[in-house]
């Protein structure tokens, strides 16, 4: 499965779907609902609810949404260098994707995988983005895919959202 | 000269972040000093009017998956327009304390830098980023000698940070790590978490439960 984070509307779905549904493959995909709370830093999804957050609003459950996926998509407005808010958010919202105890991973301290999975990712940024804030994403990105011991894909950047649809996506 | 302290941990208060700018604070004796908490998902108009007004910005807060916690991110965005807004100019530095729980610092870079380009977008100066691993630590410490043990060599780091603030300086991003050895930092973490999960009720099996 799929698993695609983004920041737009429901009616970018419509092209999401049309990007990268082939051949019929399932996609989960995760709209901004507007009802997301930010992480508190509690950690009851370690150490209370193992995988499930405190916070009981759609996004709950994002421990299994990242379990259950072979691939990874993020499509975001870039912000300085890093994800829009909501996608930042449904990403601290995933923590429990790991696992409490601590691992070494490309020679530093990351924590152990909770899943067997490993999600190819790729992230897709548009707006208005300086060559600065290219290099600080690539750095971000890079971070999250050895943090969640995943599988590099592709880092994308450009004006607008719906340019994806031009995007050749690295194999 | 005025400077802005925000404690930008969703734990507000009750977070590291709180620890490293109390250690900061001691070394900027006789400063004019402004604090904010910013735990939640936006920050007031009284808030940012308050800060416009300061000459330099010290923000510490936790790392989150690699970047910055999304509630500060929303708030950011926020104070860069405003502070874009009344045009505060290059006069004003912005300084940030980064800290991690893992034992690599390093980890805090991608961080610093997202900060360096809100600067940028802000129109004001980045002054220094300090990397702080180990923070999973820093409460449990707070009450230890500041020049003396595992908080030591942060006090240390952070007082060359307190001497660049008093002169508007920028300098490169330090890194620091607490006075002790990384497999000492792992056991007291991983036993940490044991026990909280035991006094939870969950056998030490359900830490890897998958769902």
């Amino acid at each position: 499965m799929k698993l695609i984070i983004h920041d737009k509307d429901q009616k970018f779905e419509e092209l999401i779907r049309k990007k990268f549904e082939n051949n019929g493959e399932e996609l989960n995909i995760i709209t901004d609902d507007g009802t997301i709370h930010n992480c508190v830093g509690c950690f009851h999804c370690w150490i209370k609810t193992p995988t499930e957050c405190m916070w009981k609003d759609n996004y709950s459950h994002m421990s299994k949404a990242m379990g259950d996926a072979d691939e990874l998509i993020l499509i975001s407005r870039c912000c300085y260098g890093t994800y829009s808010p909501f996608v930042r958010n449904v990403l601290d919202r995933s923590l429990s994707y790991i696992h409490p105890d601590f691992t070494k991973r490309n020679h530093e301290i990351h924590h152990k995988t909770r899943y067997t999975n490993r999600m190819k990712t790729s992230a897709y940024f548009y707006g208005d983005i300086t060559p600065e804030e290219k290099e600080t994403a690539k750095k971000v990105v890079k971070a999250n895919i050895i943090n969640f011991n995943g599988i590099y894909k592709g880092i994308y950047f450009m004006q607008e959202a719906e340019d994806i649809l031009n995007e050749t996506e690295a194999e | 000269m005025k400077t802005a302290l925000i404690t930008a941990s969703p734990k507000g208060i009750n977070s590291a972040s709180k620890c490293l700018l109390d250690m900061l604070k001691k070394q900027l004796e006789n400063m004019e000093l402004e604090e904010f908490v910013w735990n939640r998902m936006s920050c007031s108009g009284d808030d940012m009017e308050k800060i416009g007004a300061c000459d330099a910005i010290v923000f510490a807060f936790p790392l989150y998956i690699d970047s910055i916690p999304s509630h500060l991110l929303r708030c950011l965005i926020q104070l860069q327009e405003y502070l874009s807004s009344i045009g505060a100019g290059t006069d004003v530095h912005v300084y940030a304390i980064v800290n991690n729980g893992f034992f690599d610092s390093k980890q805090d870079i991608p961080a610093i830098d997202v900060m360096k380009n809100w600067a940028v977008r802000a129109g004001i100066s980045f002054g220094q980023g300090i990397a702080v691993g180990g923070g999973g630590m820093i409460t449990g410490i707070k009450n230890l000698s500041d020049e003396h043990g595992p908080k030591k060599n942060i006090y240390m780091i952070l007082g060359e940070l307190a001497k660049n603030i008093k002169s508007r300086k920028t300098a490169e991003t330090k890194t620091v790590l607490p006075g002790i050895p990384e497999i000492v930092y792992k056991l007291i973490a991983q036993t940490g978490w044991r026990n909280i999960a035991k006094k939870n009720g969950l056998r030490m099996s359900d830490l890897g439960k998958r769902s």
